[in-house]
């Protein structure tokens, strides 16, 4: 695949354009240059002085004439009125022509529309033509709802030219380029639509749009046939995608900076600890198995060193990278246990149950199951609760408040004692933790549920002692509220997410951030940490999603493709895969090599999706979101091998396919199922006007609530769902 | 142009602060206006979906005021209904504006604090166990749940269809306030304090009747019936006349025919009961006779209990006779209980009653009273009450069809020892002083097991 430079490409139409494509452009540039400063007096004397001595009298005159016009104007300057329809004009004359193109690049062209349309209507309303604009924007802005909805709304709010300056929304568009991704044939018929448009006098305001203010990549394919009907798709790598690398992230993979998404080598020492632990009390079991007579799985020991262990290779971070406080006998234990869930847990179909009915008793025996689901229900709050949050070891239960507090609950009903004497007086099965001066949102337990962190609109993020149950550091440094915080995989470590548009990353014992995430265009909403401790995954309301190197602190990978607001993100257990929920109701699933979509994944109702969790062994997810329903979806088998393959040989392929956001069709090795569920999308798409949510076909099971939005899922290390949700009356 | 803020609006704003706007400026104004309502609107709800909520409050709007760095508005809150005002601007030309209330500070310091908000709870259960949600109050049931409009098609909805039986209306009613409104709530009031005013009598008559005809009370009903259970309770050895009043409000209810007392009939038997059969009423225990009017009363108040109600609650009557035995039989209670319980019997079951129950007791019971008459006890007169009523009940036998008595030859002097035999030298010297025949054979005839 070759990236021609887009815009050269585009800005070139007198290359390949007729000879009279240089005036048309000194015109466009007059007009533009309306709105800006005026030419320096000294110029024009320079000018006028070159006329006299050619002898162009009648140029002359007119360029006085000119002069005189625009000097003597004190009024606001006010474009030429004719630009409106002019606008309309062009604007429509490009949908009518879209309309008119092949099916085939109908769906690519469509993506040109939008950005086009975003900067006509800025123009008009940066031009004072507040009337014009709103009915322009009222006239052809309702087709971008589904694909732009959210920005829509936020363009919708502009009415005067200030505000062009001032909306966050419309500084994004213009201090930032529109990415659009065209494969050869479309770029093609773009271009030459162009030239004939600027030759009749007209196409030259789309022309300067699609200089200034996007960046068109030309890939060399085939357009997709599957990419029809799929409309409220975003394309491969379409949009603003804020500060990106110079080449830009649709340049090809190899350009992408590597990433190592192997899980973290375990230190040497406490491998052979865990093992030499792992066979004594192998050898104990054995003893009571032969007392018993029973049978025997496999033994601790062989389940640590195939599935646990993680062992130095290519494809691991080094441990040397990231510095990590030396290992306690509380990490042996806690891998030991870790290894006997992992042995002792629940296995999960990947059937729905609709589909194992209708197999009945013919088909082979089926292993495994829905997963189950305990809820924990909170009464009396008054909508007053914003997250909730589970230990790993599910003993313990935070809420985080309004009131600006944090409530710890025993999940076990043991008192919360303390170790500290003094705050052993009234013990309950409950803690309040008071020291916040805002509503706390965010809350993270560490895995050995003996610290908590909770951030805050206070701007601070505190961490409180489980043991003693007292605040122990706040640590300040966002400029705004902090939104979410969470705990890396091996406790030293923590990131933040705030509407300050940053994440920050963190030690436990430094009270200043280590590093800064900085990058989004909006406020960041949560972060999420990847298996291994040398990622960090955060999510924006500027829609996109964003992998960043912890060691550098800088982004390796930009997850585009959301139409709406991040609200949950998690990476899968072996490291090679993300999801992620948004405001509308989709989840999306990233292959983070590739830094592509994988699928998307609709059945909640066009609510927040506030909770995501990927089972042990990363097939099954559980969503739970303000619908007040939990969700089970397939996310197929470990595509361990399918991945790689494509990593390797598919390339370009992929990027077509990303456009549609087909799953896994590139490979040609997708299961019939599959397939038909991806078939099965697009029928349903194709009406637009059912309002109905129509779920895909990895939709395992629905599990509805009572009047209870879930906060949080989460898969203990025995495949079991904890949920918690507060009842609204 | 169309804006959500009109320029009228504006203007009039301007003008309460003494600036007059060029049209011109007020457009632009307006237009600003709208942007930055907008603004803060974005924000809210950005601020709306980090705390979990699809709900927009006014946090929110204060919230997305300080990230915005705006003066947070001050005054309102949400607690508090905002009271709109109207004035008219010449013709037909309203102007809407918002109320400000001036607030006393002394008040508003020295007002009572609100309400402490319920503790929040938590609750743990299974929503599902291996993609089956079992059927338990906390989850909805399959047709709740296919309310749910949001269920997509083609999903697999999980439940336990048939998995336990009729749990289907396995509902949680919440718990809710019963509100009365004021008018009734006066008429409670009113109805109460005239009946136990003893000084006006049309007074209390007209409240009684009001409550014997009154068709809308029904919401009154449980009030009065837990007013007179508790006055009872209370006051049943210090205020005869009170215990009076009482029966009288249940008399009047009873008689009610709008009111659907059958569920309260469990509820009101126990206090005409004590009123009837109580051990002691009144404050003097020592005498007793004053009391026997009421007892009177409350029998005759049971009695039309059980006729109106003894088919909606077929055990009515049968309690009430077995609560009436067990004390006519019991030698530790009153006279003043035994005479309600004869009563009681007399008026339970009719003649029957009278047959079976009361008449092959009458000389056990004669023990009873026997001494206290035949001495000269402080409560002689009770006793003889007692006797009276026992003599006057056994008396309405005379007229019960289901004996029948043939005429023969015995000797009245063989009836006389049969029938002292029979129930007892005191009430058979009573019953034979009547000098009536045919009642001492039917009296007989009776005695004799059937």
């Amino acid at each position: 695949m070759s990236s021609t430079g887009g815009p050269a490409a585009s800005a070139a139409p007198g290359a390949n354009g007729p000879p009279q494509t240089p005036s048309t452009s000194a015109h466009s540039t007059s007009q533009s240059s309306a709105s800006q400063a005026p030419p320096t007096q000294n110029l024009n004397n320079i000018v006028i002085e070159y006329l006299n001595k050619k002898g162009y009298n009648k140029t002359e005159a007119m360029l006085r004439q000119e002069m005189a016009a625009v000097d003597g104007s004190i009024a606001p300057i006010r474009p030429k009125e004719e630009k409106f329809p002019l606008y309309d004009k062009t604007y429509s004359r490009l949908l009518a022509w879209i309309d008119n193109s092949l099916d085939l690049y109908k769906t690519e062209l469509k993506r040109i529309a939008f950005p086009v349309f975003v900067h006509l209507y800025l123009g008009l309303t940066r031009g004072n033509l507040i009337a014009e604009a709103k009915s322009f924007f009222d006239a052809y802005s309702e087709e971008f709802r589904t694909k732009h909805g959210h920005d829509i709304t936020q363009l919708a709010a502009i009415c005067a030219p200030v505000h062009v300056e001032e909306n966050h929304t419309a500084r994004v568009y213009t201090e930032n380029k529109y990415h659009v991704t065209l494969t050869t044939v479309t770029h093609g018929l773009l271009m030459g639509y162009l030239t004939d448009q600027a030759s009749a006098g007209a196409g030259d305001v789309i022309i300067n749009i699609l200089n200034t203010n996007c960046q068109l990549y030309k890939v060399d394919k085939q357009p997709f046939l599957g990419l029809v009907g799929e409309d409220d798709i975003l394309g491969d790598n379409e949009g603003i995608l804020g500060h990106v690398s110079k080449d830009g992230p649709s340049a090809p993979q190899k350009d992408l900076p590597a990433i190592k998404l192997g899980l973290m080598p375990m230190d040497k020492d406490l491998a052979e600890d865990v093992e030499f632990e792992l066979a004594a009390e192998d050898a104990k079991e054995r003893e009571r198995r032969e007392e018993m007579g029973g049978m025997g799985g496999p033994s601790l020991l062989e389940t640590f060193q195939q599935h646990i262990k993680r062992e130095e290779s290519e494809d691991t971070p080094m441990r040397e990278d990231i510095p990590l406080p030396a290992y306690k006998q509380t990490d042996i234990d806690a891998e030991i246990k870790a290894v006997k869930d992992y042995r002792d847990k629940f296995c999960l179909s990947t059937i729905s149950g609709h589909a194992k009915t209708q197999q009945g008793g013919e088909g082979p025996p089926l292993v495994g199951a829905l997963p189950s689901v305990l809820t924990y229900t909170f009464h009396n709050t008054n909508d007053g609760i914003h997250r909730i949050a589970f230990s790993e070891d599910t003993t313990l239960c935070a809420t985080s408040h309004a009131e600006s507090y944090v409530k710890l609950w025993s999940l076990k009903g043991e008192k919360l004692w303390s170790s500290n004497p003094s705050e052993n007086q009234n013990v309950t099965t409950t803690r309040r933790y008071v020291g916040h001066s805002g509503p706390v949102y965010g809350m993270s337990f560490s895995r050995d549920a003996k610290l908590l962190l909770s951030s805050s609109a206070d701007k601070t993020i505190r961490l409180w002692s489980l043991v003693t149950h007292t605040a122990l550091v706040a640590y300040k440094g966002h400029a705004n509220p902090v939104w979410d915080v969470k705990f890396g995989p091996f406790d030293h470590y923590f990131a933040s997410a705030s509407w300050d548009r940053t994440g920050r990353i963190w030690a436990t014992e430094h009270i200043a951030p280590l590093r800064l995430l900085v990058g989004h265009l909006d406020s960041v909403t949560k972060v999420a940490w990847h298996p291994n401790s040398a990622y960090v995954v955060t999510g924006s309301a500027d829609k996109t999603l964003r992998m960043w190197d912890m060691q550098q602190g800088s982004s390796v990978r930009l997850f585009n493709g959301h139409t709406a607001p991040i609200r949950c993100q998690q990476v899968s257990p072996n490291g090679k895969y993300l999801a992620s929920g948004a405001d509308d109701g989709t989840i999306s699933i990233w292959d983070i090599g590739m830094g592509k979509r994988i699928k998307t994944m609709r059945g909640h109702a066009k609510l927040p999706i506030w909770c995501l969790s990927w089972a042990v062994e990363g097939q099954v997810l559980v969503s739970g979101a303000a619908d007040n329903t939990i969700r089970v979806w397939s996310v197929g088998e470990d595509k361990g091998n399918n991945a790689s393959n494509a990593n390797g040989t598919v390339g370009a392929e992929m990027v077509i396919n990303g456009i549609g956001g087909i799953p896994g069709d590139p490979t040609g090795k997708v299961d019939v199922g599959t397939g038909a569920a991806g078939m099965g999308v697009h029928g349903a798409k194709g009406r637009k006007d059912k309002k109905e949510v129509v779920a895909t076909n990895d939709h395992l099971a629905v599990y509805h609530t009572k009047r209870t939005p879930i906060y949080t899922v989460m898969f203990t290390k025995k495949n079991l769902v904890l949920a918690g949700g507060a009842y609204l009356p | 142009m169309a804006s959500l803020v009109s320029i009228d609006t504006i203007r009039d704003n301007s003008e309460s602060m003494g600036v007059r706007l060029d049209d011109e400026v007020a457009q632009a104004l307006a237009s600003d206006v709208e942007y930055r309502l907008r603004q803060i609107m974005a924000a809210s709800i950005e601020v709306m979906k980090e705390s979990g909520r699809t709900t927009l409050y006014t946090k929110d709007l204060e919230m997305a005021a300080k990230l915005l760095d705006i003066d947070p508005p001050l005054g309102y809150q949400s607690n508090l209904g905002l009271r709109w005002g109207e004035a008219t601007l010449g013709a037909g030309q309203p102007l809407f504006y918002i109320e400000d209330e001036e607030v006393d500070f002394e008040k508003v310091i020295n007002a009572s604090l609100p309400k402490v908000p319920r503790e929040v709870t938590m609750t743990a259960h299974w929503t599902a166990i291996e993609g089956v949600q079992p059927q338990v109050p906390m989850n909805p049931s399959p047709a709740e749940a296919r309310m749910n409009e949001l269920v997509p098609r083609g999903a697999t909805t999980a439940h336990a269809l048939g998995a336990a039986g009729n749990s289907d209306n396995a509902t949680v009613k919440p718990a809710a306030k019963h509100i009365l409104s004021v008018e009734l709530q006066m008429f409670f009031d009113k109805v109460i304090s005239s009946v136990i005013d003893y000084e006006k009598d049309d007074l209390r008559s007209a409240a009684l009747s009001a409550l014997r005809t009154e068709p809308a009370i029904h919401q009154l009903l449980p009030y009065f019936v837990s007013y007179v259970t508790e006055r009872v309770t209370h006051d049943q050895k210090v205020d005869i006349k009170l215990m009076e009043s009482m029966m009288d409000i249940c008399d009047a209810m009873i008689d009610n025919e709008s009111l659907f007392m059958d569920l309260y009939v469990e509820k009101l038997c126990p206090p005409i009961l004590t009123c009837a059969v109580g051990k002691y009423l009144g404050p003097n225990t020592q005498d007793q006779i004053p009391t026997f009017p009421l007892r009177r009363k409350a029998v005759s108040i049971l009695r039309k209990l059980a006729i109106n109600y003894g088919e909606s609650s077929h055990t009515l009557r049968s309690r009430l006779g077995r609560s009436f035995l067990k004390r006519f039989l019991d030698n530790k209670q009153s006279y003043g209980s035994h005479y309600g319980s004869i009563l009681g019997l007399a008026n339970m079951g009719g003649t029957d009653s009278i047959r079976v129950l009361l008449l092959p007791n009458v000389k056990l019971f004669e023990e009873f009273i026997r001494d206290e008459i035949q001495g000269d006890g402080p409560r002689k007169a009770e006793a003889l009450e007692c006797l009276k009523v026992l003599v006057e009940t056994l008396t309405t036998l005379k007229n019960d069809k289901k004996v029948e008595v043939e005429e023969n030859g015995e000797s009245e002097e063989d009836l006389r020892t049969a029938l002292v035999d029979g129930i007892g030298p005191l009430a058979a010297s009573e019953i034979l002083k009547m000098g009536d025949m045919k009642l001492v054979k039917i009296l007989l005839k009776s005695l004799i097991p059937v």
